[in-house]
């Protein structure tokens, strides 16, 4: 039976931005516009170019500071601290949904878009 | 859950736990009752700790669960574990719990409390819920 190639996310990261201290998830929507080129000579089915790339996401980190917002900073986006996939770039925080509950602990979801090339490895 | 339940254990040694331990003069006995014992007593046991971690850290949080079980098995009357309970909650609540090894007490909130009634003994329980906010 072989091993499973699956890996656990304890060791995933955000590094680079004000205030991503203690992330405890993380969440990367990558995207590639797909441009429809269906024409008179496609018979019957879909034609399709590709577009413009870009990627967005989601964070919850928590502690004492509230991440940076809107500024670009360089980020770097682990899944494992080594031999799984890194996203790099510039990215832009746009909202922080701070969670504040009477019995438990201080969160902020963090919403934030890569601004320019990404790098993904 | 083993650091907490020993400071627990500790404050009701303590200072902090005089009027407690007056009111519970059984005393207090862990994820057991006592087989012979005279007077209020009170069982402590964890119930759960549930553990958050950061990414790539060796920090986290941890959501603990703890029951106190104020018992009296020989009175016919409810005002000794009630007096007990209460004296719980105001040992226990909003206090922050210190000299745990590796791990801070961020949050101590007593809640959920109830009086039972022992049909068989006819003795009376006070139970306690308390929910701790860890950090290591």
């Amino acid at each position: 039976m072989a091993a499973t190639a699956s890996i656990a996310g304890y060791s995933g990261s955000i590094t680079g931005p004000t205030g991503f201290t203690e992330v405890t998830q993380w969440k990367l929507t990558v995207t590639n516009d797909k441009l429809d080129a269906t024409n008179m000579s496609s018979a019957q089915y879909k034609e399709y170019v590709g577009g413009l790339s870009g990627a967005e996401g989601t964070a919850t980190t928590q502690g004492t500071v509230i991440p940076a917002r809107g500024t670009l900073n360089a980020a770097t986006l682990k899944t494992k601290s080594t031999g799984g996939a890194t996203i790099t770039g510039s990215i832009i925080v746009d909202k922080v949904d701070v969670g504040v509950p009477v019995d438990g602990k201080v969160t902020y979801d963090i919403s934030f878009a890569f601004s320019g090339s990404v790098s993904i490895t | 859950m083993d650091e907490l339940l020993k400071a627990i254990l500790a404050l009701y040694n303590a200072a902090g736990g005089a009027t407690l331990k007056t009111a519970s003069p059984g005393g207090m006995w862990l994820d057991e009752a006592p087989q012979s014992v005279s007077g209020t007593f009170i069982v402590l046991t964890g119930v759960s700790a549930q553990e958050d971690f950061v990414m790539n850290s060796t920090v986290g949080t941890i959501d603990a669960l703890v029951q106190f079980s104020v018992n009296n098995i020989g009175s016919g009357t409810d005002s000794l574990v009630v007096t007990a309970g209460q004296a719980v909650r105001s040992t226990y609540h909003d206090v922050i719990l210190t000299g745990m090894t590796g791990i801070n007490c961020l949050m101590a909130k007593c809640n959920n409390a109830r009086l039972i009634r022992d049909p068989d003994s006819t003795g009376y329980s006070y139970v306690i819920e308390c929910k701790y906010l860890l950090g290591r």
